[in-house]
């Protein structure tokens, strides 16, 4: 791990070249030295620059995509100004309490500190240590409550919180938990994604996941697909050779437009809307290809790029996969789901977390100890990801900067609680948002669930109000509230979700 | 399980209905009564999709080509009212449409009328060719001005990029069009003496072949369309009768249950199993248990019986060299795949094989939770609620160094806990009867050192009682009318690709009828939908009584 946000070296790789792409047994370790047989092997056979190569096989964490050449701007995108990106890590079973807040301000209060003066690592608790060097850009909340998750009908907890966490709204419940509006990374699409502006209006990544969406995204129940294969990603965010030099076929989505143009006006009424929906759906699409093949870095066609069966490769992937997007600028909207990790990569005996572990950290040191480092492990690589970001330079500092970075899940704790649901945010959105900074809030909410409730008869803020001030950093200067925009009570009153968070900015 | 979901459609139904049009308004019903409760806009699905490809270009090769995935209502891909726009749609269909013109003009000569040069004689050989091929692609008939804009719009592509590259974007046009990757209803037209609360011709044909063959009709089901018959029960039947032999009809029944039964679900990582405890459970093994249970639907309910209880007695299955080892049975000889007849003791019928025992298991012990549910609300059709909130679900799931007991005895507090004996009364009395079956499907008789005890009761059901063990349970399902009624229920809900509300009612409970008077054989059941006035009719009951 490093101890301080890495640099990347300056790119030494003529981009004429093209991307090249290191294919690796699985076993390969690009950091290690060089003039290993491997290295030889591919050396010869992808006839790199002896200085592209060290360039590439020094660097920090060892990427088995692609080799390090973003850096001084040769290779990245022009005139990229300040633009705003949201990035969403997601891991899951929330966290374990007393081994990820920080003793800063009292839990349970409403409470302040900074973190830019803490000077030693070890002064984190033990989940967020790894995060350290990046203090100065965090902003930790303690207190926040899925409120909406609360408010909700009794149902599986992951099913419910994976539905709750990024929509704020009510679910649809049949047998499985059903997203019922756009999550925050959808609704962000008119804001940071639209087609005249990116290629891609958001890009959805996952390590060791099932292949849609956890957290249900596409409103009314959609899940929105995404990639585990680091292989099509990549192609996704890049077209081959031959695709760059097709002529646009704009005539042939004219054309296709106005096919459903004509006939939505010959079907009644309830067909028209669908159908209208899907010739601007077409117009929007047009408008994307445009953009996507002008590719606004200086990075031509890639060549092969394999499928990793081992996580690690398949984490490095994602890094160079994220450092590429967010460079290139093919997108603004990144999300990356996190699978559970086996117990042996937590080090418990072999098992799985969920049902061996997850539940019980609250109740015995064994199972503390393995989530502990399950949490430590998610902000080991989150670091990683924010080393990437850093190494951008950007107008107002580097990507990082720029981009808001969150970090959160379904749940606030393993045992499928919903109150002091923690989030960690990275980065300023351009300044918009005052980082450096562990808040925290007092339970001063009733619990929908009534007075009564294991986990408090009352609550932090409504995490709606979180997302109105992200939103609201990241450009929807007029957004008002996010999701649901009240609660009922078990008791049937109403408690209001709107506005925006306090103290973020 | 009706999604509780309200479909654009309905909404804006309920919205705008019955109002006199003055043009194009979108509060015209264009011609019916009023437009509430029209059956949705369907899209085709990813399975319909190929097979309509495949069928519309039967000569040439096509790629492997990559769809969205679907939003599943009790488990089928085709609830139109499940299916979502989006922009990832639309450009998958873009993408889809490119790669499938691509293949096509490659082979343009499978698809063009003979001695048909492009290069030469453009403009003549897309005349004969969008003749022949647009009526076909978009399942009806075409209108002269639709043929001659198509034509146009070739003879402008020709003249920028060439004869060859403007027949690829012709392909490309008509591949994202409405009338391809929607299946369009307008009703029967006044002006042929038809009424606009009925589908037309074509349109009938189109849900015949979609719903038997999950693909478009072919030149006979076109021509009957033609001819006008497909209005009256009799000629359906017996189009139905014809489509039932043809082995796209035989693919769909076996994908119905693919869909309906969830064999799928042992792919996913859901159904991941520890690796230590579990080794030879593999991608390979998983695939394999997926492929037996593919092939014993098609061996008893399209080469066997056909009937709906050879699906829970049926003791012959297929295994390969894996499954054999896994069952205790020789392997197969000579070929990689070949046919069984389980011990009547161990093995018979569906819920006693790998696929479903091992996709209801935890990563080390089998799940009597996961296997009673799913027997009461897929076999059953009942609606099973969520556990409470407060309470931690999950069971330790943990390795050998487990407390001494057997997996039953690990749920206990299912039956001593009265606020879980309620529901798992009914879900638990299924599941233990498997007990004799482990995580991977391997009949056992020792669990953890103790004798297996997999005696149970069903409860809640019409056959009711005390039982002992998953084959005395299959039989007790076999003969049970609530099975029978659940079977006919997820026929309906896949013919007419909707959920079922409780209007459908009456029409449920007479498809049943017959499904029963015809001992349960499926192939009858589908006649009987087919038949049905409500197969030819716009609209749905409605959706709230």
């Amino acid at each position: 791990m490093p101890s301080s946000p890495a640099k990347l070296p300056p790119p030494s790789l003529n981009p004429a070249q093209g991307v090249l792409v290191l294919k690796q047994s699985k076993r390969a370790e690009a950091s290690s030295p060089p003039r290993t047989p491997l290295q030889r092997r591919l050396r010869g056979k992808l006839a790199l620059s002896r200085r592209a190569f060290l360039a590439s096989a020094g660097a920090v964490g060892g990427s088995l995509l692609l080799p390090r050449f973003l850096g001084e701007g040769t290779i990245r995108a022009e005139n990229m100004g300040r633009p705003k990106r949201l990035i969403i890590f997601y891991t899951g079973h929330g966290t374990v309490p007393p081994d990820w807040r920080m003793p800063f301000v009292q839990a349970g209060t409403e409470g302040e500190a900074s973190l830019i003066d803490i000077a030693d690592p070890g002064a984190f608790s033990p989940i967020l240590q790894p995060l350290h060097a990046y203090r100065s850009q965090l902003l930790v909340l303690d207190g926040l409550s899925l409120t909406t998750a609360f408010a909700d009908a009794s149902f599986n907890e992951h099913e419910l919180g994976n539905a709750h966490a990024l929509t704020a709204s009510k679910a649809i419940l049949s047998r499985r938990a059903s997203a019922g509006k756009l999550s925050f990374d959808q609704a962000m699409i008119p804001y940071l994604g639209r087609p005249e502006q990116v290629a891609l209006p958001y890009l959805a990544l996952g390590i060791n996941t099932d292949n849609l969406a956890l957290y249900n995204r596409g409103g009314a129940g959609g899940k929105v697909p995404i990639l585990r294969n680091p292989a099509t990603a990549f192609s996704r965010l890049f077209p081959s050779a031959g695709d760059l030099n097709q002529p646009l076929p704009s005539e042939v989505l004219n054309r296709v437009h106005g096919e459903y143009e004509a006939l939505a006006k010959d079907l009644p009424g309830p067909y028209q809307a669908q159908l209208a929906a899907h010739r601007d759906l077409v117009s929007d699409v047009q408008k994307r290809m445009n953009v996507f093949y002008q590719l606004k870095c200086g990075l031509p066609a890639a060549t092969e790029v394999q499928e990793y069966a081992e996580r690690s490769a398949r984490e490095a992937a994602v890094l160079d996969l994220i450092q590429l997007a967010v460079a290139c600028d093919r997108t603004r909207i990144i999300s990356l789901q996190i699978g559970d990790y086996s117990n042996e990569e937590v080090g418990a005996p072999p098992g799985k977390v969920h049902e061996d572990y997850a539940h019980n950290a609250h109740l015995n040191d064994t199972a503390r100890t393995v989530m502990r480092n399950y949490h430590r492990r998610n902000a080991t690589y989150l670091a990683r990801i924010l080393d990437r970001l850093q190494g951008i330079p950007e107008e107002g500092g580097s990507a990082l900067d720029n981009s808001i970075v969150l970090w959160c899940g379904e749940l606030a704790t393993g045992s499928h609680e919903f109150a002091n649901w923690p989030v960690v945010i990275a980065g300023s959105a351009g300044g918009a948002l005052r980082t450096g900074r562990y808040l925290s809030w007092a339970p001063s909410l009733p619990n929908p669930k009534g007075p009564d409730h294991p986990q408090g008869g009352m609550v932090g803020p409504a995490h709606n109000r979180l997302f109105v001030s992200l939103g609201r950093a990241l450009g929807a200067s007029d957004m008002q509230q996010f999701g649901d925009a009240e609660a009922t009570t078990s008791s049937g009153g109403t408690l209001p979700l709107t506005g925006a968070l306090d103290r973020l900015s | 399980m009706t999604l509780a979901l309200l479909s654009l459609g309905s909404l804006l139904s309920v919205a705008g209905c019955g109002r006199q049009s003055e043009g194009n308004e979108s509060t015209d019903c264009k011609g019916i009564s009023d437009c509430q409760n029209l059956s949705p806009l369907r899209r085709l699905t990813n399975v319909e999709y190929r097979n309509t490809l495949r069928d519309l270009f039967p000569q040439v090769t096509l790629p492997e080509l990559e769809f969205l995935n679907e939003n599943l209502v009790d488990g089928f891909e085709n609830n139109a009212e499940a299916q979502n726009l989006s922009e990832d749609l639309v450009t998958s269909y873009r993408k889809v449409a490119f790669q499938v013109a691509d293949a096509v003009t490659a082979e343009k000569a499978k698809v063009l009328p003979p001695n048909c040069d492009l290069a030469t004689q453009g403009e003549s050989c897309m005349q004969a060719f969008v003749e022949g091929f647009l009526p076909k692609a978009y399942r009806r008939p075409v209108s002269d001005v639709q043929r001659t804009s198509l034509l146009g719009f070739y003879s402008e592509r020709a003249s920028a990029l060439g004869p060859e590259a403007a027949f690829r974007d012709v392909l490309r046009v008509v591949l994202q069009s409405p009338y391809f990757i929607y299946r369009v209803e307008r009703g029967g037209s006044e002006a042929e003496g038809l009424s606009p609360e009925l589908l037309s011709s074509y349109e009938i044909a189109n849900r015949l072949s979609y719903f038997l063959w999950a693909s478009m009709p072919d030149e006979a089901l076109f021509a009957a369309a033609s001819a006008g018959g497909l209005h009256s029960p009799e000629e359906r039947e017996a189009q139905a009768k014809r489509m039932l032999e043809d082995e796209r009809a035989k693919a769909m029944i076996v994908d119905f249950h693919r869909q309906w039964l969830d064999l799928d679900r042992i792919l996913h990582v859901e159904t991941d199993k520890n690796r230590e405890i579990h080794p030879q459970y593999d991608g390979m093994l998983r695939a394999a248990m997926r492929e037996e249970s593919l092939r014993f639907i098609r061996h008893h309910l399209i080469e066997g019986s056909g009937t709906l209880s050879s699906l829970f007695l049926g003791r012959q299955s297929w295994v390969n060299a894996d499954l054999a080892r896994l069952y205790g049975v020789a392997p197969p000889e000579g070929a990689p795949w070949g046919l069984v007849e389980f011990d009547a003791a161990e093995r018979a019928g569906f819920l006693t094989q790998a696929n479903f025992l091992a996709s209801r298991s935890g990563p080390v012990h089998p799940s009597p939770v996961g296997r009673g549910v799913f027997v009461l609300r897929r076999v059953l059709c009942f609606d099973i609620p969520a556990p409470p909130a407060d309470v931690v679900t999950a069971v330790r799931d943990g390795d050998k160094a487990d407390a001494a007991g057997t997996n039953r005895e690990r749920f206990e507090a299912h039956s001593t806990n009265p606020r879980c004996a309620s529901c798992h009364q009914y879900i638990d009395g299924v599941g233990f009867g498997f007990e004799s079956y482990d995580a991977l499907g391997r009949h056992r008789q020792q669990d953890n050192g103790r004798p297996v005890d997999d005696s149970s009761e069903l409860r809640g059901t019409d056959v009711n009682g005390a039982f002992r063990g998953a084959i005395e349970l299959s039989n007790r399902l076999a003969s049970s009318p609530q099975v029978q009624r659940c079977n006919t229920l997820h026929w309906f809900r896949y013919a007419f690709g909707r959920s079922e509300r409780p209007g459908d009612a009456p029409l449920v409970d007479a498809l049943n009828q017959t499904y029963g008077d015809a001992g349960q054989k499926i192939r009858d059941l589908l006649v009987a939908l087919v038949r049905n006035d409500a197969f030819i009719a716009r609209k749905a009951p409605p959706a709230l009584p």
